[in-house]
């Protein structure tokens, strides 16, 4: 790397934090390993993405407001080891806050800085190659929104392949959505479900011993899946396999 | 058969227990997606061409009213005539009325989802004429008694077998499973129904415009006949179904085939100007019903982009929830996520709210869609329109109300990460919930549910704070 | 219906009040070549990749004969036809009768009741024959347009369909045809892009040929000279815009 001292700040998400923290707690030791300055605001909440998926969207916009004035403080670069969150703030704090002329400024300058970790270390910190290595056989799963949202095909699939001894394999159908889609799991829980068995029938049938996806929701919505079907297929959050080092 | 009275939940259980439907619609969405892979991947720029195609529909969309009035001027003057209908039944009683006034009996159809949103042949059947599909997948589901259950492939939902079971039974042809011969079976019985019939009722794939053209497309030629044979023409259209220009069309015609099917162009395109003038055959009348029915208050809405859609059918069929129910599930003409928008859109007063909720939005379908139309975002406009009107579950906008207090509230917000931490402990086995207190049960049907970790990353960093403090 | 009429265009004008017309883009080019020859070739790819059989010629006197090895080989003993002036070649429909094969009398605009008996007649046709007014060499589509002499059940009704296409009136894409030949549109009550047979696959996406138009379509892709054709072309403008309905080439159109 070059001379150059970077600095971000991390916004970890509501399910990270309550729910997987080791991803968290994995992207902070990555990046700090990669000899970024990382500051964690604290105070972080909840992007304000499952409520404005369900059509709350006064919620969604308190959400939005104290989020963006929690991150707009520093003018360094904001990571979020979720694809999910990283659009809700890159594309939709615009449409949200759309009427709200006192945040129009606020929102592109926070969208402009906030990359989902993938998307941070392939395009500013232009690393393919973090340093890890593990005895692994992984298959990635993208999940939607860092897909079709913000458009980050190939990132988190260089980061896997240059893990050492580690082995990536193919997913079939590995566009599909997983079912999770927030609030839709519960409220249309058997389309979600179907939606989620044929995700799972893919990771089994690949053969991988281990799943990586960049957001949380969907771990944590295949982990509970391969829970119930008594799997002992691992999930993991990208970051979790980058710090890997046996 | 899904019945209209079951609740939109009844109806997705139902088709998720067809076993034939699953194999249906695994056997056809597959072939869909890839053929469509493979047509885009023939035109040299197709990224380039979905734009410009997007942005032809916007711009008719900017000034409707402008091509409409141009359109029918146009008609008008190649001899043909407008007919304007505000809602289904208006455009009913229009077509009924020119067939009482010309003694038709019989009317051959073409494939037109216009006539399935207004029911036209349950009204004409009623009026007492004969009325025949001629699409073939039209044709299989009218012997059923069913409606279509995908934009392009009326039939998609039934299985070969499941086809040849019924001409047996409906024509006492001998049973086959093979398409080729159950295809024979269709011609023979549909020839004398085209040449006998005086009406023939198509719907429109594009009216154009600076010509006063109508552009009607199929593979297997049955509107061209349904359009040449029968003395008078009904063309069906919704007003949003304009194309400026002969060359504006010319680019949607790159894409619209290649969407749908994956094939460069469909086998017939035909562009019909007018009935016939010296002509030896060919329609001596020809009427264009233009169909409002709550298009064109979208306009200027959140959802207008919903009129720049040009019904190829790509969104049904990268649907991962399509895939899994089919077309009738939605238990509207319009299904999949194009019609999990139209139809709440255009029907504001029916029990749709609950299909834009279908969607885990994924955004297959906006990757898919020719034109490009958001239609996720328009999901969440008409999800954000449901609460806002209070039709939502109560008890999500209480949820979501009490989360947004919390969330804005960092003590709170840990507090109450803390209080359901210890709630859901009560109920902890081995990591993971097995039973979830309601309303989550239909969570828990198939997977666990994580608890709440033992201490949370704000936690781990408070203490990270304290200890580099310390040192 | 004028109610309706005011009250749909009144709801579109309210609501885009404010909102600014939307720009088009341009097209993309998408020629891929203008070289006449290749331009030939790759309709002849396209035409065979879609079902449809293309024969070749340099000669008016091998079109004929290949015409009449066609319709010899398929057995056809009833042919649908153009009139003579509407067909790129005026001898053919006479070769073909020399050759054996009745004609099947078009229909003439008349009442109902005869129409439909005469069009039943026509529908025990085995082949029917027509000129192209134009190809696409992208798509290997033909183009027909009907008119006095050039009944549009010919193309469809019969299980054969012969088309014979001057090799010049291929054009490279239907956008390179709308901007040089849209006139053809204006002035046709019917204009006919085929590609390919007729087919189906609404049958679990099983891919069927001829369900309601022809079976099979063979394409005279010829490169030899076809003077009748500006001939009757030009007759049959002249007809068009005599007809008392047409008032297209008179007034312009509202734009």
């Amino acid at each position: 790397m070059s001379q150059t001292t970077y600095s971000a700040q991390l916004f970890a998400t509501c399910l990270v934090d309550a729910i997987r923290p080791a991803a968290g707690l994995a992207t902070l030791r990555l990046l700090e390993r990669l000899g970024v300055k990382v500051i964690v605001p604290s105070g972080q909440t909840c992007c304000g993405q499952p409520a404005f998926n369900s059509g709350c969207l006064a919620d969604a916009r308190a959400m939005a407001r104290y989020t963006i004035d929690l991150l707009e403080k520093s003018p360094v670069p904001i990571v979020v080891p979720s694809g999910s969150c990283g659009d809700m703030i890159v594309h939709r704090y615009r449409e949200l806050l759309a009427d709200e002329l006192a945040y129009a400024s606020k929102v592109e300058r926070v969208a402009a800085r906030t990359y989902e970790l993938s998307q941070y270390l392939s395009d500013v910190l232009k690393v393919q190659d973090v340093g890890a290595r593990c005895r692994r056989t992984i298959t990635y799963h993208p999940s939607c929104h860092l897909l079709r949202g913000l458009g980050v095909r190939s990132a988190p699939s260089k980061l896997l392949d240059s893990i050492t001894d580690a082995r990536c394999v193919g997913l079939s159908g590995a566009e599909d959505c997983c079912g999770f889609g927030g609030t839709f799991a519960v409220k249309m829980g058997e389309l979600s479900s179907g939606m989620l068995d044929r995700k799972l029938d893919a990771i089994v049938e690949s053969g991988a011993d281990t799943v990586v996806a960049c957001d949380a929701g969907c771990l944590m919505h295949i982990e509970s899946g391969l829970k119930r079907r008594g799997s002992n297929v691992a999930v993991r959050h990208l970051a979790e396999v980058l710090v890997e080092s046996e | 058969m899904n019945s209209p009275s079951m609740s939109f939940q009844q109806r997705v259980s139902h088709a998720l227990a067809d076993g034939q439907l699953r194999i249906a619609l695994d056997r056809t969405t597959e072939r869909f997606t890839s053929n469509r892979v493979a047509g885009l991947a023939s035109l040299p720029d197709a990224d380039a061409v979905r734009d410009c195609a997007r942005s032809i529909r916007l711009h008719t969309l900017s000034k409707l009213d402008d091509y409409l009035e141009q359109f029918e001027a146009n008609v008008t003057s190649v001899g043909g005539q407008v007919h304007w209908a505000s809602d289904a039944q208006e455009a009913n009683e229009i077509v009924l009325d020119l067939a009482r006034s010309r003694s038709v009996k019989r009317v051959v159809k073409s494939k037109s989802m216009v006539s399935e949103e207004t029911e036209l042949n349950q009204a004409l059947i009623s009026g007492g004429l004969d009325v025949v599909e001629s699409d073939l997948g039209e044709y299989i589901i009218q012997l059923a008694g069913e409606t279509p259950s995908h934009i392009i492939a009326p039939a998609v939902h039934k299985t070969r077998e499941q086809v040849g079971q019924l001409l047996a039974d409906k024509l006492g042809v001998p049973m086959t499973d093979d398409p080729v011969e159950m295809t024979a079976t269709a011609r023979s019985a549909l020839r004398d129904v085209f040449l006998q019939s005086e009406m023939g009722i198509s719907g429109v794939n594009f009216g154009v415009a600076s010509t006063g053209s109508l552009a009607i497309v199929t593979n297997e030629g049955n509107a061209s006949l349904t359009v040449t044979a029968p003395r008078i023409h009904v063309a069906m259209m919704g007003i949003e179904r304009i194309v400026p220009t002969l060359d504006d069309l010319a680019v949607m015609l790159l894409v619209l085939a290649r969407s749908a099917t994956g094939q460069k162009l469909t086998v017939y395109t035909d562009l019909l100007t007018g009935p016939r003038r010296g002509d030896p055959d060919g329609p001596e009348e020809l009427h264009v019903v233009l169909l409002d029915n709550g298009r064109s208050r979208l306009i200027g809405t959140e959802v207008s982009e919903v009129l720049a859609c040009i019904r190829c059918g790509a969104c049904l069929n990268a649907c991962p929830v399509y895939q899994q129910i089919g077309g009738h599930a939605y238990g509207s003409v319009y299904s999949g996520p194009i019609g999990a928008v139209l139809t709440p859109s255009l029907d504001r007063e029916g029990p749709w709210h609950v299909l834009p909720e279908a969607s885990s939005l994924c955004g297959a379908c906006r990757e898919v869609c020719p034109v490009r139309i958001d239609i996720p975002r328009m999901l969440l406009a008409l999800r954000a329109e449901t609460v806002h009107s209070g039709k939502g579950n109560r008890w999500v906008r209480v949820g979501f109300w009490l989360y947004r207090i919390a969330a804005t509230k960092p003590w709170l917000f840990r507090c109450g990460v803390s209080v359901v931490r210890q709630l859901t402990k009560m109920f902890f086995v081995n990591g993971w919930l097995l039973r979830l207190p309601s309303p989550l049960p239909s969570w828990t049907r198939s997977r666990e549910f994580p608890v709440i970790a033992s201490r949370t990353f704000s936690e781990e960093m408070r203490d990270r704070e304290k200890g580099s403090g310390d040192e | 219906m004028n109610e309706s009429r005011g009250a749909i265009l009144e709801r579109i004008r309210s609501g885009r009040l404010g909102a600014p017309v939307q720009s088009r883009l341009d097209p993309p080019t998408l020629i891929p070549t203008k070289d006449s020859s290749s331009l030939r070739d790759r309709f002849v790819q396209e035409a065979e990749a879609v079902g449809a059989i293309v024969h070749r010629s340099d000669r008016r006197d091998l079109t004929v004969e290949t015409v009449l090895r066609i319709l010899g080989d398929a057995g056809v003993k009833r042919l649908i036809s153009w009139e003579p002036n509407d067909l790129p070649i005026s001898e053919l429909m006479k070769a073909v009768v020399d050759d054996g094969v009745q004609l099947v009398d078009p229909p003439t605009p008349a009442n109902a009741e005869t129409l439909s008996r005469e069009w039943t007649a026509m529908a025990t046709a085995d082949a029917g024959l027509t000129g192209a007014v134009g190809g696409l060499a992208d798509t290997g589509t033909i183009v027909l347009r009907s008119g006095p002499g050039r009944p549009r059940l010919t193309w469809l009704l019969p299980p054969l369909h012969v088309v014979v296409l001057h090799s010049s009136f291929v054009h490279p894409t239907l956008s390179a045809f709308m901007g040089e030949c849209g006139e053809l549109v204006r002035c046709s009550s019917h204009v006919a892009f085929v590609t390919g047979p007729s087919r189906t696959a609404d049958i679990e996406q099983t891919l069927t040929i001829g369900v309601h138009g022809p079976k099979e379509v063979h394409i005279l892709l010829v490169d030899h000279d076809c003077k009748s054709i500006e001939e009757s072309e030009a007759a049959q403008a002249a007809t068009v815009s005599d007809e008392p309905g047409d008032q297209m080439s008179k007034h312009d159109l509202v734009q």
